[in-house]
């Protein structure tokens, strides 16, 4: 971990690519001693694995800064409950941005049509004072689409808009529970898994979808702008989660 | 553990009814929706007419039809994100629908959500739709908190863990997606744009694909894996199987997918649906006879054996 530059760990969209507790912890460490920030990124969880995680969520210490990201509505619930002073945000698989590649494509979809693929619950002011009363969340977890909202750092951004945490340069399009790299079957009828998708992943084309996609694991990825993992994140209104590879 | 099917016109009402439907289910768009929004982004993810009631008053006379049957209809609001100023425009529509008897609105948009909790009207009973993924309890009661009354778990979960899950809901009404329309992703962290005129969406089609990684080619069981879900059809998906152990989970119904097919294909799920609930109640069979007798079912309903890749729970695979 550099100097001034903070660490994501973890996996949005599968539980065998969280990190162990000890793991955690050690990252903790790592970026106290650096004061650098820290994001853990979790995936969704079925009741047997959420209570199997607790250990790594233990392993945050209270009052370090270290964000969480939720991409599973229960685990906000028990993380919240568990956990008071946890820093809390909402992950890209709850945001509600549309990410296919059709979209910038379609020529069935009107401009207004186009840029609602962008919005999400982030736009929404009612479920932004919900969840930070109700669950405390600090921020939400979004992707920098062609027909997205304004970014933290540009001029036309609302004073009062939310925490936006940037994801570049892949976008997660969809989820299966069923992962090829396991012969298809649903992550959750491994106890543990040695993350074979780590080792490489598949080129996905087909002329009618206007871009790539990139299957890794049970995630299908689009990638733009590989240019933007440079950009500066901005302290006000946010911070840029950059990827060196599909996560 | 009641039937729920999808349902498009008054007109169907009857003959579903008499199949064995006890809950009905259908999408609206109002008009000042599609003014702003166009024909490919519907406010409950059906884009095509056909999925579509097509006026408020067919609308009514569904209701209608419906209640004279006595069987409850709903009514699917469960675009996500709903913009803003789209808010009160669809709470005054659910409004309006509830004067003419509509008994439950499928939501899934959690500011949409929060606002009909928050209406001060007589409002139907509000449903969380499959697309906030509820894979487990604490989701559920992160819903409750905000205000849904039944709950439509994740489609990928398994006979056991729905079991597991029934208790702790208490009296949060749980459904589940059994038959017809089984996605190969989960549907609520999909974000593809179901805009093909014919219908082929982007799960559907079959990709040309490299390898990106270590060695020179895709690996064999993965490249095999990722054709069978290619090879997926919604049209033929199947639960049969655990509609008797669903039913003893305490499961409130079982919902049936497929707003905007033929009638006689509404039916006919209909139909195998209540023929499998049935055996259930009859013969109090267990796993491995659900499996056959759901597997024969199947068959007498399609005309071809179930396939893995079109099925709904795994476990009753041999």
């Amino acid at each position: 971990m550099p100097d001034g530059v903070g660490a994501a760990l973890g996996s949005e969209y599968c539980v065998h690519l969280l990190p162990s507790a000890a793991r955690m912890a050690e990252a903790v460490r790592e970026a106290t001693a650096k004061r650098a920030p820290l994001l853990l990124l979790t995936s969704y969880f079925r009741d047997a694995e959420l209570k199997a995680s607790l250990p790594l969520f233990r392993a945050i210490p209270a009052g370090v800064q270290v964000d969480v990201a939720v991409n599973d509505w229960g685990a906000l619930r028990a993380l919240h409950g568990l956990f008071p002073r946890m820093r809390l945000s909402i992950g890209r698989l709850l945001s509600g941005q549309k990410r296919c590649t059709r979209i910038g494509a379609s020529a069935r979809l009107t401009e207004e049509g186009r840029m609602w693929h962008g919005e999400g619950i982030f736009s929404s002011p009612r479920a932004r004072a919900y969840l930070a009363e109700a669950y405390g969340v600090e921020g939400y977890h979004v992707d920098d689409l062609p027909w997205s909202r304004p970014a933290p750092d540009e001029p036309d951004r609302e004073e009062d808009a939310p925490f936006l945490f940037i994801h570049v340069p892949h976008a997660i399009v969809t989820v299966s529970d069923a992962c090829p790299w396991i012969g298809g079957a649903s992550s959750a009828s491994v106890a543990s898994c040695p993350r074979p998708c780590r080792n490489g992943h598949v080129l996905l084309r087909e002329p009618s979808m206007g871009g790539d996609l990139f299957q890794k694991g049970k995630a299908r990825f689009t990638s733009r702008d590989p240019g933007g993992i440079d950009r500066s994140s901005s302290p006000r209104a946010g911070a840029v989660v950059a990827y060196r590879d599909l996560p | 553990m009641l039937i729920l099917s999808p349902v498009d016109r008054a007109s169907e009402a009857p003959e579903l009814v008499a199949a064995g439907a006890e809950e009905l289910y259908a999408g609206y768009v109002p008009p000042y929706w599609s003014e702003t929004f166009g024909p490919v982004v519907s406010c409950n993810r059906r884009s095509f007419d056909e999925a579509n009631v097509g006026s408020f008053d067919e609308f009514e006379a569904l209701v209608h039809a419906a209640a004279v049957r006595d069987v409850p209809v709903h009514v699917a609001l469960n675009a996500s994100p709903i913009p803003e100023g789209m808010l009160p425009r669809l709470v005054e529509t659910a409004a309006e629908l509830a004067r003419i008897g509509v008994r439950g609105v499928i939501v899934s948009d959690l500011p949409l959500l929060l606002a009909l909790r928050d209406a001060r009207f007589r409002r139907p009973a509000l449903h969380a739709s499959t697309l906030f993924s509820a894979f487990n309890g604490m989701t559920v009661a992160f819903l409750r908190r905000a205000g849904a009354e039944r709950v439509v778990l994740a489609r990928e979960l398994s006979t056991a863990e729905i079991a597991a899950m029934v208790p702790p809901a208490g009296e949060t009404r749980l459904e589940t997606i059994g038959f017809r329309g089984r996605c190969p992703n989960i549907e609520g962290f999909c974000t593809h744009l179901h805009d093909d005129p014919r219908r082929t969406w982007p799960c559907e089609l079959r990709y040309e694909k490299e390898w990106v990684g270590q060695g020179g080619a895709i690996p064999p069981e993965i490249l095999s894996a990722i054709e069978r879900n290619e090879e997926a059809d919604r049209f033929f998906s199947c639960g049969l199987c655990a509609v008797p152990l669903l039913e003893r989970t305490g499961v409130h119904a079982l919902k049936i997918v497929g707003r905007g097919s033929e009638a006689a294909r509404k039916v006919a799920a209909v139909r195998a649906v209540a023929a499998m609930r049935a055996y259930g109640r009859e013969a109090i069979p267990g796993p491995e006879d659900c499996a056959r007798r759901g597997k024969a079912l199947y068959r007498e309903t399609f005309g071809r054996p179930c396939r893995p890749e079109n099925c709904y729970f795994p476990e009753f695979l041999p």
